[in-house]
Protein backbone atom coordinates (compact mmCIF):
# COMPACT_ATOMS: atom_id res chain seq x y z
CA UNK A 1 0.00 0.00 0.00
CA UNK A 2 1.16 3.81 -1.24
CA UNK A 3 1.97 6.03 1.79
CA UNK A 4 -0.81 8.04 0.31
CA UNK A 5 -3.19 5.66 1.06
CA UNK A 6 -1.76 4.91 4.26
CA UNK A 7 -2.26 8.11 5.60
CA UNK A 8 -6.23 8.72 4.30
CA UNK A 9 -6.61 4.96 5.85
CA UNK A 10 -5.07 5.93 8.98
CA UNK A 11 -7.10 9.24 9.24
CA UNK A 12 -10.15 7.41 8.60
CA UNK A 13 -9.46 4.81 11.40
CA UNK A 14 -8.57 7.14 14.28
CA UNK A 15 -11.24 9.72 13.06
CA UNK A 16 -13.66 6.92 13.32
CA UNK A 17 -12.55 5.66 16.70
CA UNK A 18 -12.15 8.90 18.16
CA UNK A 19 -16.01 10.05 17.10
CA UNK A 20 -16.95 6.07 18.40
CA UNK A 21 -15.30 7.09 21.47
CA UNK A 22 -16.81 10.16 21.80
CA UNK A 23 -19.89 8.53 21.50
CA UNK A 24 -20.90 5.68 23.83
CA UNK A 25 -21.14 5.47 27.24
CA UNK A 26 -24.68 5.47 28.54
CA UNK A 27 -24.70 9.27 30.17
CA UNK A 28 -25.71 11.89 27.73
CA UNK A 29 -22.69 14.10 27.82
CA UNK A 30 -21.38 16.52 25.72
CA UNK A 31 -19.14 13.79 23.60
CA UNK A 32 -21.28 12.64 20.77
CA UNK A 33 -21.41 16.38 19.56
CA UNK A 34 -17.98 16.26 19.60
CA UNK A 35 -17.75 13.30 17.58
CA UNK A 36 -18.58 14.59 14.02
CA UNK A 37 -16.16 17.36 14.61
CA UNK A 38 -13.51 15.52 15.67
CA UNK A 39 -14.15 12.94 12.58
CA UNK A 40 -13.66 16.19 10.30
CA UNK A 41 -10.63 16.91 11.85
CA UNK A 42 -8.47 13.92 11.68
CA UNK A 43 -10.35 12.91 8.24
CA UNK A 44 -9.14 15.98 6.93
CA UNK A 45 -5.59 15.93 8.29
CA UNK A 46 -5.20 12.39 6.76
CA UNK A 47 -6.46 13.94 3.44
CA UNK A 48 -3.71 16.76 3.78
CA UNK A 49 -0.68 14.61 4.68
CA UNK A 50 -1.48 12.44 1.74
CA UNK A 51 -1.77 15.19 -0.24
CA UNK A 52 1.69 16.64 0.76
CA UNK A 53 3.34 13.11 -0.53
CA UNK A 54 2.68 14.31 -3.91
CA UNK A 55 5.53 17.26 -5.35
CA UNK A 56 4.77 20.33 -6.38
CA UNK A 57 6.54 21.32 -9.23
CA UNK A 58 9.96 23.62 -9.44
CA UNK A 59 9.37 27.54 -9.67
CA UNK A 60 12.41 28.84 -9.96
CA UNK A 61 13.64 27.04 -13.76
CA UNK A 62 11.79 27.23 -17.27
CA UNK A 63 8.46 26.27 -16.57
CA UNK A 64 5.34 25.74 -18.86
CA UNK A 65 1.78 25.35 -18.79
CA UNK A 66 -1.37 24.30 -21.19
CA UNK A 67 -4.05 27.07 -21.68
CA UNK A 68 -7.01 25.17 -20.70
CA UNK A 69 -9.49 25.63 -18.33
CA UNK A 70 -10.14 23.01 -15.39
CA UNK A 71 -13.51 22.59 -13.81
CA UNK A 72 -15.05 20.84 -11.27
CA UNK A 73 -16.94 18.61 -13.10
CA UNK A 74 -14.10 17.34 -14.92
CA UNK A 75 -12.13 15.86 -11.83
CA UNK A 76 -14.88 15.30 -9.33
CA UNK A 77 -16.94 11.60 -9.70
CA UNK A 78 -20.67 12.55 -10.19
CA UNK A 79 -22.09 9.43 -8.78
CA UNK A 80 -20.08 9.40 -5.66
CA UNK A 81 -20.72 13.26 -5.25
CA UNK A 82 -24.58 13.06 -5.80
CA UNK A 83 -24.84 10.31 -3.74
CA UNK A 84 -23.95 12.06 -0.72
CA UNK A 85 -27.13 14.19 -1.20
CA UNK A 86 -29.69 11.66 -0.33
CA UNK A 87 -27.65 10.92 2.72
CA UNK A 88 -27.50 14.39 4.20
CA UNK A 89 -30.87 15.19 3.78
CA UNK A 90 -31.48 11.87 5.40
CA UNK A 91 -29.34 13.02 8.52
CA UNK A 92 -31.26 16.73 8.65
CA UNK A 93 -34.65 15.13 8.20
CA UNK A 94 -33.65 12.60 10.98
CA UNK A 95 -32.39 15.59 13.43
CA UNK A 96 -35.16 17.53 12.67
CA UNK A 97 -37.94 14.98 13.91
CA UNK A 98 -35.50 14.06 16.77
CA UNK A 99 -34.70 17.48 17.62
CA UNK A 100 -38.86 18.14 17.80
CA UNK A 101 -39.55 15.24 19.76
CA UNK A 102 -37.11 15.74 22.29
CA UNK A 103 -39.35 18.92 23.25
CA UNK A 104 -41.25 18.07 26.94
CA UNK A 105 -43.94 16.96 26.94
CA UNK A 106 -47.26 18.67 28.15
CA UNK A 107 -49.39 15.42 27.41
CA UNK A 108 -49.34 14.52 30.94
CA UNK A 109 -51.84 14.89 33.84
CA UNK A 110 -49.31 13.61 36.59
CA UNK A 111 -46.04 15.13 35.91
CA UNK A 112 -44.98 18.48 35.40
CA UNK A 113 -43.00 18.42 31.79
CA UNK A 114 -39.71 17.62 32.34
CA UNK A 115 -36.79 20.32 30.84
CA UNK A 116 -36.17 20.32 27.00
CA UNK A 117 -32.35 19.65 27.53
CA UNK A 118 -32.30 18.10 23.73
CA UNK A 119 -30.77 15.03 24.83
CA UNK A 120 -33.61 13.18 26.10
CA UNK A 121 -36.98 12.29 24.24
CA UNK A 122 -40.28 13.74 25.36
CA UNK A 123 -42.80 11.49 24.62
CA UNK A 124 -46.88 12.16 23.97
CA UNK A 125 -47.92 9.47 25.27
CA UNK A 126 -45.51 10.85 28.42
CA UNK A 127 -46.03 10.82 31.74
CA UNK A 128 -43.11 8.04 32.05
CA UNK A 129 -39.44 9.13 32.83
CA UNK A 130 -37.63 10.46 30.07
CA UNK A 131 -35.31 8.07 27.90
CA UNK A 132 -31.53 9.34 26.87
CA UNK A 133 -29.19 9.57 25.11
CA UNK A 134 -31.53 11.07 22.38
CA UNK A 135 -30.34 12.64 19.21
CA UNK A 136 -32.19 16.23 20.11
CA UNK A 137 -31.55 19.53 19.27
CA UNK A 138 -28.51 19.63 21.42
CA UNK A 139 -26.69 16.90 19.78
CA UNK A 140 -27.99 18.00 16.19
CA UNK A 141 -27.08 21.20 16.12
CA UNK A 142 -23.09 20.79 16.36
CA UNK A 143 -23.54 17.85 14.43
CA UNK A 144 -25.71 19.12 11.39
CA UNK A 145 -23.44 22.52 11.82
CA UNK A 146 -20.13 20.77 11.55
CA UNK A 147 -21.66 18.95 8.46
CA UNK A 148 -22.60 21.92 7.30
CA UNK A 149 -19.04 23.41 7.53
CA UNK A 150 -17.62 20.30 6.64
CA UNK A 151 -19.30 20.38 2.92
CA UNK A 152 -18.14 23.96 2.86
CA UNK A 153 -14.05 23.11 3.14
CA UNK A 154 -14.30 20.24 0.82
CA UNK A 155 -15.98 22.27 -1.76
CA UNK A 156 -13.06 25.06 -1.04
CA UNK A 157 -10.82 22.08 -1.20
CA UNK A 158 -12.17 21.13 -4.63
CA UNK A 159 -11.39 24.15 -5.99
CA UNK A 160 -7.94 24.20 -4.40
CA UNK A 161 -7.16 20.95 -5.81
CA UNK A 162 -8.18 22.67 -9.39
CA UNK A 163 -5.31 24.84 -8.91
CA UNK A 164 -2.64 22.63 -7.38
CA UNK A 165 0.47 22.07 -10.26
CA UNK A 166 2.19 18.89 -9.62
CA UNK A 167 5.40 17.15 -11.08
CA UNK A 168 3.73 14.76 -13.88
CA UNK A 169 5.71 11.58 -14.46
CA UNK A 170 4.70 8.20 -16.58
CA UNK A 171 2.84 7.03 -13.04
CA UNK A 172 0.65 10.25 -12.30
CA UNK A 173 -0.24 13.03 -14.46
CA UNK A 174 -1.73 16.44 -12.90
CA UNK A 175 -4.97 14.95 -13.85
CA UNK A 176 -4.65 11.59 -12.63
CA UNK A 177 -3.73 13.32 -9.65
CA UNK A 178 -6.67 15.93 -9.28
CA UNK A 179 -8.93 13.13 -10.20
CA UNK A 180 -7.85 10.80 -7.42
CA UNK A 181 -7.73 13.58 -4.89
CA UNK A 182 -11.48 15.18 -5.74
CA UNK A 183 -12.51 11.23 -5.59
CA UNK A 184 -10.89 11.09 -1.47
CA UNK A 185 -12.47 14.29 -1.09
CA UNK A 186 -15.76 13.05 -1.58
CA UNK A 187 -15.66 10.24 -0.28
CA UNK A 188 -14.25 11.76 2.90
CA UNK A 189 -17.41 13.78 2.99
CA UNK A 190 -19.79 11.11 1.74
CA UNK A 191 -18.02 9.67 5.88
CA UNK A 192 -18.32 12.56 7.35
CA UNK A 193 -22.27 12.53 6.59
CA UNK A 194 -22.82 8.52 6.90
CA UNK A 195 -21.37 8.07 9.91
CA UNK A 196 -23.31 10.20 12.38
CA UNK A 197 -26.59 9.40 10.07
CA UNK A 198 -25.30 6.03 11.16
CA UNK A 199 -25.18 6.86 14.82
CA UNK A 200 -28.03 9.20 15.00
CA UNK A 201 -30.02 5.94 13.88
CA UNK A 202 -28.88 4.05 15.70
CA UNK A 203 -29.54 5.77 18.71
CA UNK A 204 -33.06 6.70 17.76
CA UNK A 205 -34.11 3.21 17.23
CA UNK A 206 -32.39 1.88 20.49
CA UNK A 207 -34.24 5.08 22.65
CA UNK A 208 -37.58 3.83 21.07
CA UNK A 209 -37.10 0.15 21.84
CA UNK A 210 -36.45 1.01 25.20
CA UNK A 211 -39.38 -0.53 27.62
CA UNK A 212 -42.19 1.90 28.30
CA UNK A 213 -40.66 4.50 26.39
CA UNK A 214 -43.07 6.18 23.70
CA UNK A 215 -45.29 3.42 23.47
CA UNK A 216 -47.58 5.41 20.83
CA UNK A 217 -48.30 2.76 17.66
CA UNK A 218 -46.66 5.64 15.23
CA UNK A 219 -43.40 5.27 17.21
CA UNK A 220 -42.73 1.75 17.16
CA UNK A 221 -44.01 1.70 13.30
CA UNK A 222 -40.83 3.66 12.60
CA UNK A 223 -38.29 1.98 14.28
CA UNK A 224 -38.25 -0.55 11.31
CA UNK A 225 -38.04 2.30 8.64
CA UNK A 226 -34.42 3.06 11.32
CA UNK A 227 -33.24 -0.24 10.98
CA UNK A 228 -33.24 -0.22 7.21
CA UNK A 229 -32.18 3.60 8.09
CA UNK A 230 -29.29 1.93 9.78
CA UNK A 231 -28.26 -0.56 7.02
CA UNK A 232 -28.27 1.82 4.16
CA UNK A 233 -25.93 4.30 6.24
CA UNK A 234 -23.54 2.01 7.66
CA UNK A 235 -23.34 0.45 3.77
CA UNK A 236 -23.01 4.10 2.27
CA UNK A 237 -20.26 4.62 4.76
CA UNK A 238 -18.30 1.77 3.97
CA UNK A 239 -18.23 2.25 0.49
CA UNK A 240 -17.11 5.97 0.87
CA UNK A 241 -14.86 4.27 2.90
CA UNK A 242 -13.16 2.21 1.11
CA UNK A 243 -13.31 5.26 -1.57
CA UNK A 244 -11.43 7.05 0.28
CA UNK A 245 -8.53 4.16 0.73
CA UNK A 246 -8.75 2.84 -2.60
CA UNK A 247 -9.61 5.43 -4.92
CA UNK A 248 -10.31 4.10 -8.22
CA UNK A 249 -7.52 4.39 -10.86
CA UNK A 250 -8.22 7.83 -13.23
CA UNK A 251 -9.16 7.50 -16.95
CA UNK A 252 -6.32 8.24 -18.56
CA UNK A 253 -6.59 11.73 -19.95
CA UNK A 254 -5.18 13.68 -22.96
CA UNK A 255 -5.54 16.52 -20.87
CA UNK A 256 -1.77 17.47 -19.02
CA UNK A 257 -1.79 20.70 -17.09
CA UNK A 258 1.79 21.10 -16.67
CA UNK A 259 4.65 19.54 -18.13
CA UNK A 260 7.83 19.17 -16.37
CA UNK A 261 10.33 21.00 -18.75
CA UNK A 262 13.55 19.05 -18.60
CA UNK B 1 -0.15 14.27 -26.09
CA UNK B 2 -2.32 16.69 -25.87
CA UNK B 3 -2.71 19.42 -28.68
CA UNK B 4 -3.44 21.99 -25.95
CA UNK B 5 -1.64 25.25 -26.28
CA UNK B 6 1.61 25.42 -24.59
CA UNK B 7 2.60 28.43 -22.75
CA UNK B 8 6.35 28.78 -21.41
CA UNK B 9 8.02 31.11 -18.53
CA UNK B 10 11.28 31.67 -18.81
CA UNK B 11 12.84 33.48 -15.68
CA UNK B 12 16.16 34.07 -17.32
CA UNK B 13 14.70 36.04 -19.59
CA UNK B 14 14.80 40.07 -19.40
CA UNK B 15 11.27 40.21 -20.13
CA UNK B 16 9.07 40.34 -17.07
CA UNK B 17 6.94 37.34 -16.92
CA UNK B 18 3.46 39.28 -17.20
CA UNK B 19 4.71 40.52 -20.43
CA UNK B 20 6.10 36.81 -21.45
CA UNK B 21 2.06 35.65 -20.90
CA UNK B 22 0.60 38.05 -22.70
CA UNK B 23 2.78 37.85 -25.74
CA UNK B 24 2.18 34.90 -26.17
CA UNK B 25 -1.42 34.47 -25.22
CA UNK B 26 -1.64 37.64 -28.19
CA UNK B 27 0.48 35.44 -30.45
CA UNK B 28 -1.93 32.27 -30.13
CA UNK B 29 -5.17 34.29 -30.35
CA UNK B 30 -3.93 36.53 -33.89
CA UNK B 31 -1.89 33.17 -35.58
CA UNK B 32 -5.48 31.36 -34.20
CA UNK B 33 -4.75 28.66 -32.17
CA UNK B 34 -7.03 29.95 -29.80
CA UNK B 35 -10.36 30.22 -31.60
CA UNK B 36 -13.03 33.05 -30.87
CA UNK B 37 -14.94 32.63 -27.77
CA UNK B 38 -12.15 30.05 -25.66
CA UNK B 39 -12.20 30.21 -22.02
CA UNK B 40 -8.72 30.79 -20.64
CA UNK B 41 -8.07 29.66 -17.50
CA UNK B 42 -8.90 30.72 -14.73
CA UNK B 43 -5.96 33.13 -13.13
CA UNK B 44 -5.13 31.30 -10.17
CA UNK B 45 -4.71 27.94 -12.15
CA UNK B 46 -2.37 29.12 -14.43
CA UNK B 47 -0.11 31.51 -11.39
CA UNK B 48 -0.54 28.13 -9.74
CA UNK B 49 0.84 26.27 -13.09
CA UNK B 50 3.45 28.72 -13.60
CA UNK B 51 4.69 28.91 -10.16
CA UNK B 52 3.65 32.95 -10.60
CA UNK B 53 1.76 35.55 -8.37
CA UNK B 54 -1.95 35.88 -9.34
CA UNK B 55 -0.95 39.30 -9.79
CA UNK B 56 1.17 38.34 -12.62
CA UNK B 57 -1.38 36.66 -14.53
CA UNK B 58 -3.87 39.02 -13.83
CA UNK B 59 -1.85 42.07 -15.23
CA UNK B 60 -1.04 39.85 -18.36
CA UNK B 61 -4.74 39.17 -18.57
CA UNK B 62 -5.51 43.17 -18.17
CA UNK B 63 -3.43 44.44 -20.78
CA UNK B 64 -4.55 41.66 -23.15
CA UNK B 65 -8.21 42.80 -22.88
CA UNK B 66 -6.72 46.35 -23.24
CA UNK B 67 -5.40 45.17 -26.69
CA UNK B 68 -8.34 43.61 -27.63
CA UNK B 69 -7.61 39.72 -28.06
CA UNK B 70 -9.62 38.52 -24.69
CA UNK B 71 -12.43 39.85 -23.16
CA UNK B 72 -13.56 39.25 -19.43
CA UNK B 73 -16.99 38.93 -17.60
CA UNK B 74 -17.95 39.08 -14.15
CA UNK B 75 -18.97 35.15 -13.60
CA UNK B 76 -18.12 34.52 -17.18
CA UNK B 77 -14.29 34.50 -17.43
CA UNK B 78 -11.83 35.40 -19.72
CA UNK B 79 -12.40 34.30 -23.31
CA UNK B 80 -10.69 34.96 -27.00
CA UNK B 81 -12.58 37.95 -28.42
CA UNK B 82 -13.13 37.73 -31.98
CA UNK B 83 -10.06 39.47 -34.05
CA UNK B 84 -10.30 41.25 -37.69
CA UNK B 85 -9.17 39.72 -40.72
CA UNK B 86 -8.81 36.07 -41.86
CA UNK B 87 -6.69 33.89 -39.47
CA UNK B 88 -4.54 32.55 -42.03
CA UNK B 89 -3.32 35.80 -42.68
CA UNK B 90 -2.80 37.10 -38.91
CA UNK B 91 -1.37 33.92 -38.39
CA UNK B 92 1.58 35.07 -41.58
CA UNK B 93 1.92 38.27 -40.14
CA UNK B 94 3.37 36.64 -36.44
CA UNK B 95 5.30 33.92 -38.36
CA UNK B 96 6.71 36.68 -40.10
CA UNK B 97 7.45 39.07 -37.26
CA UNK B 98 8.77 35.90 -35.36
CA UNK B 99 11.47 35.17 -38.43
CA UNK B 100 12.68 39.44 -39.24
CA UNK B 101 13.27 39.47 -35.18
CA UNK B 102 14.94 35.86 -35.17
CA UNK B 103 17.21 37.09 -38.50
CA UNK B 104 18.04 40.55 -36.54
CA UNK B 105 19.22 38.23 -33.67
CA UNK B 106 21.59 35.86 -35.52
CA UNK B 107 23.27 38.76 -38.19
CA UNK B 108 23.85 40.89 -35.03
CA UNK B 109 26.15 37.78 -34.47
CA UNK B 110 27.37 37.61 -37.91
CA UNK B 111 25.82 34.31 -38.80
CA UNK B 112 25.40 33.15 -42.17
CA UNK B 113 21.79 32.31 -43.86
CA UNK B 114 22.41 28.74 -43.98
CA UNK B 115 23.66 28.24 -40.79
CA UNK B 116 20.68 30.33 -39.28
CA UNK B 117 18.02 28.22 -41.63
CA UNK B 118 20.02 24.80 -40.53
CA UNK B 119 19.80 25.64 -37.00
CA UNK B 120 16.06 26.71 -37.18
CA UNK B 121 16.10 22.82 -38.49
CA UNK B 122 17.73 21.58 -35.82
CA UNK B 123 15.64 23.07 -32.85
CA UNK B 124 12.28 21.82 -34.67
CA UNK B 125 14.10 18.16 -35.12
CA UNK B 126 14.65 18.91 -31.14
CA UNK B 127 11.37 19.65 -30.04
Amino acid sequence: MDRARLLRLAGLVTGILAAVSLTIGREPGVGPALSVAALVALLSAGLVAADRTVARPDTTGVRTARLVRRRLVDVVPLGPAIGVVPLVVALSGLLSVTSVASTPHTHSDFTPPNPNDGRHIGCLSGGMTQSGPWPGWFYAIPVLTTVGVAIVVAVVALRGVLARPVVESAALSGDDYRRRTASAIVAALGVVVAVPLAGAAYFTYSVLGQPLVCDEPVVQETRPWLVALIIIAAAAGAYYAARLVFPPAAVASPRAAVVAVR
Amino acid sequence: MSDDPLIMIDPGQPVPPYVQIRDQIADLVGAGELAEGTRLPAVRQLAADLGLATGTVARAYQELEASGHVTTRRGGGTRVAAQPGAASRRRAVIVEQHAREYVESVRRLGVAPDEAIEAVRTAFGNL
